[in-house]
């Protein structure tokens, strides 16, 4: 009754947690599609509607519209092995955990995990100390 | 908590008055087990949340949970939970069951 892998990333206490993330999806599928777990409608990741939009604490990143569409019919599958990830985050105090489910950690898999903690170090950066905050 | 299943696992356990969820090994990497979630068949995206395909949704069966279920590893575990071996449900938790529509 389940399927797919988990792996775990830490986050920054960062709000925009999802925005890092489509960034990075968005560098490796231009074309791809973003997809909140409790809502219906396919955002093209290049979309502006992204940027203004809450941030999701659980959604789906898809390679392109139509895998997204055939994926409940299908599952997981050679055809979309991997062409879709789903992740959920939870905004914390000091980290945030940041689960990512997919088929198969293969190498371009790992590649992508590892650009998302990367990217993660760096927005880390981009949050004010406590001095800097108060 | 409910458990879902294709047309031949709904007519296997609910054949029996004790409902038996025969554990076994998922696809991923994840433990040896029964698995039941308290998503209800009205969740959006169910079968992406899951990980599975539809069909494989087509049935359900819905019992009180004791908490004896173990959470999966990561935040999906705030939704699924499982058990490392077979696990039985007497008529006195037993909820319901049937087809989900979905």
């Amino acid at each position: 009754m389940i399927g797919r892998c988990d792996y775990q990333l830490v986050a920054p206490p960062i709000p925009d947690v999802p925005e890092w993330i489509i960034s990075v999806c968005r560098r490796k599928w231009p074309h791809g599609v973003f997809l909140d777990a409790d809502e219906t409608e396919l955002i093209p990741l290049n979309s502006p509607k992204l940027a203004w939009r809450s941030p999701s604490q659980e959604f789906f990143v898809f390679s392109d519209r139509g895998t997204a569409e055939a994926w409940d019919d299908l599952g997981p599958c050679a055809e979309n092995w991997n062409r879709m990830l789903h992740f959920l985050w939870k905004a914390e105090e000091e980290e945030a955990p940041v689960t990512v489910v997919i088929d198969e950690l293969t190498p371009e898999v790992q590649k992508l995990l590892d650009d998302l903690q990367a990217t993660f170090r760096e927005a880390a950066y981009f949050v004010p100390g406590p001095a800097e905050a108060a | 908590m409910f458990h879902y299943t294709d047309k031949e696992g709904y007519n296997a356990i609910r054949s029996q008055v004790v409902w038996c969820f025969k554990a076994s090994q998922p696809p991923g990497n994840h433990p040896f087990g029964a698995y039941f979630t308290d998503l209800p068949p009205s969740t959006p995206n169910l079968a992406k949340r899951l990980g599975i395909p539809r069909i494989k949704l087509a049935d359900y069966f819905e019992f009180i949970d004791v908490g004896d279920l173990t959470p999966l590893p990561g935040q999906r575990g705030d939704h699924i939970c499982y058990s490392p071996s077979d696990y039985q449900v007497t008529p006195d938790r037993q909820l319901g069951h049937g087809a989900t529509g979905l």
